[in-house]
């Protein structure tokens, strides 16, 4: 027979992982290899002993843990950075109003144009039209304008006609229905959106919490089995070492005679 | 993973807490400190077989989740994750320990110590006596100078399949290695350390230990 398990599959079987055709072909290889046998058996004999090492206990210590202090000192700076220009700022503000107040700075938007001086304010320099004048230009600038938009507006009226008007007029009102419609389907749907999204959240979530449920409930399962089994175990072990020596003894040229 | 407590049900169910302290929630991040620091005291203890080197890299290894599990991909590879950064570190003090050997001729050396444990261990009579029962924690001693006579990679795959209850798959994540490999360096190991114990009197014969 020209099989033989390598290092890696002898570990998988020392660590039980074996799938139940290669254990098969190890098992059949290691009664036709005795020394190979023997080996292997001693370490699954230390492999025991090691289990029997317990942990040691120890208390974690209370970590505390807190951003880096690097980023805490950035972030003070940067706000020092910002009260520094914005008071600078302010400052430059200030000075300007003061050297405005005592050179007597001023700009004035008079008759003559944008003024700017450094000085008080020039008084007014053309007194030659009175209030009297500039009001009846006034006047005659806006009749002229109305009598103008009134012409215009009789021109449009004549373009359109009556009825036109008329459907103008109704215009807005139906405009205004279809518009409450669409709002309210519009709503209608958002609102069925929403329903759903938070139906397949909800269904999501309690899918997950199942899921998770049932893990930890199998993992549960599984502790309690491999707890009861040891209780098993210690029973049968009790059985066993009650047994009396004649047994052992038959058992022994049963084995022999295998 | 094998669920013999309570403790290992939270372990394996902690993915939600793993993937809050990735957000850097600070209650998160204790509470997996809480979860996982006597696996790993346990593990480097195993490895250096000191304990204050235990202490000291255990909470090197913390410090170190905490600055990179952010960059964590799958909550669920979490486990070989913090092994790997408890291996490195592991190493990185054994090369440390090397160097300081080299500066100081007389002192130091992990190799020395575990002779010096053995000697006293010897003094005792605990060895070449095979009429003597080892005491559990003296059994404990015993191995755990023995695993330090492993090479690095043997030592770090032994412990964490025997005592760690590792799959093959995630000591190939923490080793950085092929699962062949690992199995390879599982089986050289186990073979080495019987032979190391033989050599000490400690073997199944010579050990009683309650069953």
């Amino acid at each position: 027979m020209s099989y033989k398990p390598d290092e890696a599959i002898l570990a998988d079987y020392l660590a039980g992982e074996l799938t139940k055709e290669e254990q098969a072909k190890v098992e059949s290889y290691l009664t036709e290899h005795p020394e190979m046998k023997k080996e292997l058996e001693e370490i699954q004999a230390l492999q025991q002993m090691m289990g029997k090492v317990e942990d040691k206990e120890v208390v974690a210590p209370s970590f505390v843990f807190e951003e880096p202090p690097a980023v805490v000192i950035t972030k003070q700076r940067s706000t020092d950075r910002l009260i520094k220009s914005t008071l600078a700022v302010a400052a430059s503000i200030t000075l300007l109003l003061v050297a405005g107040y005592f050179t007597q700075f001023s700009i004035t938007n008079g008759d003559n144009g944008l003024q700017v001086s450094f000085s008080a304010p020039p008084t007014s320099s053309n007194p030659a039209y009175t209030e009297a004048d500039i009001k009846s230009w006034m006047q005659q600038a806006m009749t002229q304008n109305n009598s103008d938009l009134v012409a215009q507006i009789n021109a449009v009226k004549n373009e359109l006609g009556e009825t036109d008007l008329n459907k103008l007029a109704s215009q807005p009102a139906t405009s205004g229905t279809i518009d409450r419609e669409l709002l309210n389907q519009y709503i209608n749907e958002l609102r069925l959106a929403n329903r759903d999204i938070i139906q397949g959240l909800l269904q999501d979530t309690e899918r997950s919490q199942q899921e998770y449920l049932t893990r930890v409930m199998t993992d549960f399962a599984d502790f309690m089995e491999l707890q009861r089994q040891k209780d098993l175990d210690a029973i049968q072990l009790q059985f066993t070492s009650l047994a009396n020596g004649n047994e052992g003894a038959e058992l022994d040229s049963y084995l022999n005679s295998e | 993973m094998p669920v013999d407590t309570l403790l290992d049900i939270a372990m394996v169910h902690a993915d939600t807490t793993i993937e809050n302290a990735q957000r850097g929630d600070e209650k998160a991040l204790n509470r997996l400190v809480s979860l996982w620091y006597k696996r790993i005291y346990n593990y480097v203890h195993k490895y250096h077989a000191d304990h204050d080197i235990a202490s000291d890299l255990a909470q090197k290894t913390f410090i170190q989740m905490f600055k990179h599990i952010s960059k964590l991909k799958e909550a669920d590879r979490f486990k070989p994750w913090l092994y790997r950064i408890a291996t490195n570190l592991c190493f990185e003090e054994s090369r440390q320990m090397k160097r300081n050997k080299l500066v100081s001729i007389h002192e130091g050396g992990d190799e020395d110590d575990v002779k010096v444990k053995m000697q006293v261990l010897e003094a005792k009579g605990n060895f070449f006596n095979p009429e003597r029962n080892f005491q559990q924690g003296e059994l404990a001693e015993a191995l755990v100078a023995a695993l330090n006579e492993l090479s690095e990679d043997q030592r770090s795959v032994v412990i964490m399949k025997e005592y760690e209850g590792m799959k093959f798959t995630e000591i190939a994540e923490a080793m950085d290695a092929s699962e062949n490999t690992v199995k390879t360096w599982m089986y050289r190991g186990l073979k080495n350390l019987r032979v190391i114990l033989e050599g000490k009197q400690i073997t199944k014969e010579t050990v009683h230990y309650e069953l």
